[in-house]
């Protein structure tokens, strides 16, 4: 019998070593418009192509922090000086930016050049220095005796002028006919240091800044409480990745004024969906009968009667069964995201964007069964076939955001978030493949100020 | 040729190509005529594949466009370690086994009861028969034994390997074949006593 079969497989195999029949020629086209629909190098390169460009995002902005790191150094201080000669300028104001080399630059002190910065008041003549060896303040013979030297107040231009103002002591930083708004150099100004005894002498007056929301200094704090609907882009023959959600609060530390660091702890419920093929036996009842477990005779009337005392017997059969089933798998995570991004302040809000990876490790799983247990099946091989989740995934998440200011320490958050899984979400080979996700996260924000 | 209409000449021109590195390089980097000679000289083996594994003509149709097309745009993971066809193969049978898990998520499974195991036929006349007509008898099989016949006979996968593809025990895979085995001899001697002008047997 086996020979038999045996014959017969060859026989069919070999009816098929050399079938080829010559399929429709339609099919090329569909199959052209197929492989034209995917564009080549996205195909081929779409994920490095993403990473490449989180990587790039990542350095810029790693450049910039450094670069405005150095700019904040002390070569820069302002420094009020005595030490220029009353008879120089009618407008002595000068700014002297001297690099380490010891290099400077003088705006300038001469009334013909409109970018003189001046004071109002002649007989104040201050000269603006930079150089680190000299970061004294040291009074011109015949002037002001009350300048203590060695004396820095490190406030910016801003501070003062709010002080200022309250002593009516306006700090004015003008050229000879309009008020001083070269943006630029205001902004340089911010970062300068100033001799505490000058300032309320002199009536000098700045413009200040319009109020901002959101973290108002380097070094400071918010917190955001979001949640967040995620969902994947691919999505495989027999299994569907459902949407998942996250509800995490994450803390944001504020290097300065663009750069922060978020970091944070969040819970994902996360759940797959999926046909499954499900084997098993079921034992149906096919019949009864009426089995005797006793027979008596009696004579009644010279005839011998026989009595028979029955019991029903039921008669059940196993039969094999095959049926589909669609369990759902649902899965708990942990998240801890790791974001570095760049910050914009505005009025009524501020945008920002962000890039970095993101860790998931799983805390629970529940597998459906597929089939309930019932008293009249028996079941075989009803394990649920889905394909089950891995322990971890790492995703690379890219994401911008804005902010709506609700008051001075709270705001509303809305961030578009594009996620790309680095490594295979699920264990099973078939299912392998980089998976790559939107999600869309609302929160609340708060600032420690 | 069995089967099937006859190659055309330019079918036949293509036969004559071979699949060597530059060959597959030009196809890596979707050569547009390289594909189409790629096509056109794997496309009929292909073609009986598809055929065995599927439904109907239409079904087949399907899984060669999809087959190829997986083929054209995953070709960067072909590693070059074994033959180029295999690997064409391969795809080409995992695109149709694909085929069949939608069918099973259509819920088109419930034939797989409908038939019962009562040949008990000893005569055969597959050599006589023509594959276009064996592959009539396998597409009236149902989708599961279909699926598991092709790969066991056919294509030589092992039952561990058929239950992992097709998302089954290893004992399941087996009792498909044995099952499939014979409704197709039922099928077989069905046709036998056609021709022979008796009844159709019960």
């Amino acid at each position: 019998m086996e020979k038999n079969l045996n014959d017969i497989d060859q026989l069919i195999k070999a009816k098929f070593d050399d079938f080829a029949p010559v399929p429709p020629e339609h099919l090329w086209q569909g199959i052209e418009k197929g492989i034209s629909s995917r564009p080549a190098f996205f195909a081929l390169y779409g994920r490095q192509i993403v990473a490449a460009i989180v990587l790039l995002g990542l350095l810029l902005l790693g450049v910039w922090y450094f670069s405005s790191r150095s700019a904040e150094s002390p070569v820069n201080k302002l420094q009020f000086s005595d030490s220029v000669p009353a008879s120089t300028s009618d407008n002595p104001v000068t700014i002297n930016n001297t690099s380490e080399t010891g290099e400077s630059t003088t705006v300038n002190n001469t009334p013909a050049e409109n970018t003189n910065i001046t004071s109002d008041k002649p007989e104040n003549e201050f000269a603006a220095t930079t150089t680190p060896s000299e970061k004294t303040s040291t009074r011109s013979a015949g002037e002001s005796p009350e300048v203590t030297k060695n004396t820095t107040y490190n406030k910016t231009i801003s501070t003062i002028a709010t002080e200022s103002s309250k002593t009516d002591n306006t700090l004015s930083l003008r050229n000879k006919e309009e008020i001083f708004s070269i943006p630029s150099l205001s902004l340089a100004l911010t970062n300068t240091v100033l001799p505490k005894e000058k300032v309320p002498q002199n009536n000098y007056s700045v413009q200040p800044l319009p109020a901002e929301s959101g973290p108002k200094v380097k070094g400071s704090w918010a917190t955001g409480l979001y949640l967040t609907p995620e969902m994947y882009f691919e999505n495989y023959d027999s299994l569907k990745t459902l949407p998942s959600y996250t509800l995490s609060v994450e803390p944001t530390y504020y290097i300065n004024k663009h750069l922060f660091v978020r970091f944070g702890l969040g819970f994902t419920y996360g759940h797959d969906r999926g046909y499954t093929r499900i084997d098993y036996s079921s034992k149906n009842l096919v019949g009864t009968y009426e089995d005797v477990y006793d027979v008596t005779f009696d004579s009644i009337d010279g005839q011998l009667v026989a009595t028979y005392y029955t019991k029903t017997r039921e008669i059940w059969d196993t039969i094999d069964q095959v049926s589909v089933k669609e369990p759902t798998n649902t899965y708990f995570y942990i998240q801890t995201p790791l974001m570095l991004g760049y910050y914009n302040r505005s009025h009524n809000f501020n945008w920002y964007f962000y890039g970095g990876p993101s860790f998931n490790y799983m805390i629970s799983k529940s597998i459906e069964k597929p089939v309930e247990d019932l008293d009249y099946i028996e079941l075989f091989d009803v394990s649920n076939h889905l394909p089950k989740r891995s322990d971890y995934y790492i995703q690379l998440w890219l994401g911008a955001g804005v902010e709506l200011k609700v008051s001075d320490k709270v705001s509303l958050a809305l961030e578009p978030n594009y996620r790309l899984t680095l490594n295979d979400l699920y264990k099973e080979q078939s299912y392998k493949k980089a998976l790559s996700g939107f999600a869309v996260r609302f929160g609340v924000v708060y600032y420690f100020k | 040729m069995q089967g099937g209409k006859k190659c055309s000449l330019k079918h036949a021109h293509f036969a004559r190509m071979i699949f060597d590195n530059a060959f597959i390089e030009k196809l890596k980097s979707r050569d547009k005529k390289a594909q189409e000679a790629f096509y056109q000289q794997l496309a009929p083996k292909m073609y009986g594949i598809c055929l065995r594994f599927a439904g109907n003509t239409e079904e087949a149709n399907d899984i060669l466009q999809e087959g190829f097309i997986r083929v054209f745009n995953h070709l960067k993971d072909f590693r070059e370690e074994g033959s180029l066809e295999g690997w064409v193969r391969r795809t080409m049978i995992n695109t149709a086994i694909n085929f069949y898990k939608k069918r099973i998520k259509q819920g088109k499974k419930t034939e797989l009861e409908n038939v019962r195991d009562k040949t008990d036929g000893k005569q055969y006349i597959i050599e006589k028969m023509a594959a276009d007509e064996l592959i009539k008898l396998i597409r009236e099989l149902p989708a599961g034994y279909r699926a598991v016949f092709n790969l066991n006979i056919i294509e030589g996968y092992t039952h561990k390997e058929i239950g992992e593809m097709l998302d089954i025990s290893e004992n399941t895979s087996k009792s498909q074949l044995s099952r499939a085995r014979k409704a197709l001899q039922k099928k077989l001697i069905s046709i036998k006593e056609k021709e022979k002008g008796g009844k159709k047997p019960e």
